[in-house]
């Protein structure tokens, strides 16, 4: 069993109503496998941040595993304590 | 050389370990484009004027809304109705009549960007919509120019330091158009403020080679928690449109 926590930031912590959040697995599994849980048990709203409607990875959405950005989710394995940040683009000024 | 009125005026900050007559030469010579002059670039101007810098080129359409107040910290009640980059000029030459500001009452865009940003050593990002932001991270990249883009959202902020060839772009980040962002967005005036004295700060440290940038790292800035993170990103994509 591996525990991990999902930092939500921008928009979709505001769609989500936390900013962070702890979620456990059976085993280490690839990113794209918990971004596919995380958007299976979200509203629409959250997982229209992460997926585009044919279900790809928003290329707009910036995730970070323990502080490192990170753009191969098939290849990068979650394993127990890691951290996943979920940063939305932002603009405001 | 800087003048006497010049070494008294800058004194507090030459005693900065690191920090001389010759970086303050250097920021008396650059000129820095902000764009737009609202809750984040407003501050911006206002810290670049006071650390000395030479030229401040500021670009923002339209004029002052009573819901502009409660961040853009340029202006005041009575400016509201006038436009906001002539009220912000003002008072940046009452704040420091020694440097030279020139004001464009426009949105940066495909058509006015070289003539806005052509002289610009170093671009501060502070729109509120990625058009603009992916206009000036190309200008910038065209022109080998410094980039620091400036952003928040509600409690939250980041900043990131671009140098052309050397550091990842915005569109190295964001590949894709963000859709999904809104022109509105929740805004604390304080927070705006935070965040552009971080990219003052990242600005100088880049303009006058003092101590270490952050370059290659997002800066980010959470109120609620009152944590600063850095996010190490990764190299340049060799699909970037803009970098290549
Ligand atoms: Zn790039």
């Amino acid at each position: 069993m591996i525990t991990v926590t999902i930092n939500y930031k921008g928009q979709i912590a505001t769609e989500v109503g936390e900013d962070t959040e702890e979620l456990s697995f059976q085993e280490p599994l690839p990113l794209i496998e918990l971004l596919q849980a995380l958007s299976a048990k979200a509203t629409h709203a959250v997982s229209d941040f992460i997926f585009d409607a044919e279900g790809s990875p928003r290329r707009s959405l910036l995730v970070a595993v323990d502080d490192e950005q990170v753009i191969d989710f098939q290849n990068t394995l979650i394993k127990d304590d890691c951290v996943i940040s979920l940063l939305p683009p932002i603009a405001g000024g | 050389m800087l003048t006497e009125s010049e070494k008294l005026t800058y004194s507090w900050q030459l005693d900065v370990p690191g920090f001389g007559e010759s970086e303050q030469l250097t920021l008396k010579n650059s000129t820095a484009l902000v764009t737009r002059v609202g809750g984040l670039g407003g501050p911006v101007a206002l810290s670049l004027a006071a650390a000395g810098i030479g030229k401040l080129i500021l670009a923002h359409a339209g004029n002052l809304r009573e819901d502009d107040l409660n961040r853009q910290i340029l202006m005041s009640r009575d400016h509201v109705g006038k436009s906001r980059v002539q009220c912000a000029a003002q008072t940046l030459n009452r704040f420091n009549s020694s440097i030279d500001v020139e004001i464009f009452d426009e949105n940066i865009t495909e058509e006015n960007i070289d003539k806005i940003a052509g002289n610009a050593d170093i671009i501060f990002s502070c729109a509120p919509l990625f058009e603009e932001r992916f206009l000036l991270n190309e200008a910038a990249i065209k022109g080998g120019k410094m980039l620091v883009d400036c952003a928040m959202y509600s409690m939250e902020g980041q900043v990131m330091t671009i140098l052309p060839g050397i550091t990842p772009c915005l569109k190295c980040i964001y590949p894709d158009k963000p859709t999904q962002w809104e022109r509105k967005f929740p805004v604390i005036g304080a927070v705006s403020s935070l965040v552009a004295q971080i990219g003052v700060i990242e600005g100088i440290k880049l303009l006058c080679n003092f101590q270490k940038s952050s370059l290659g790292k997002l800066i980010r800035i959470d109120a609620s928690s009152m944590e600063v993170k850095k996010i190490e990103l990764l190299p340049k994509r060799v699909d970037c449109l803009a970098c290549n």
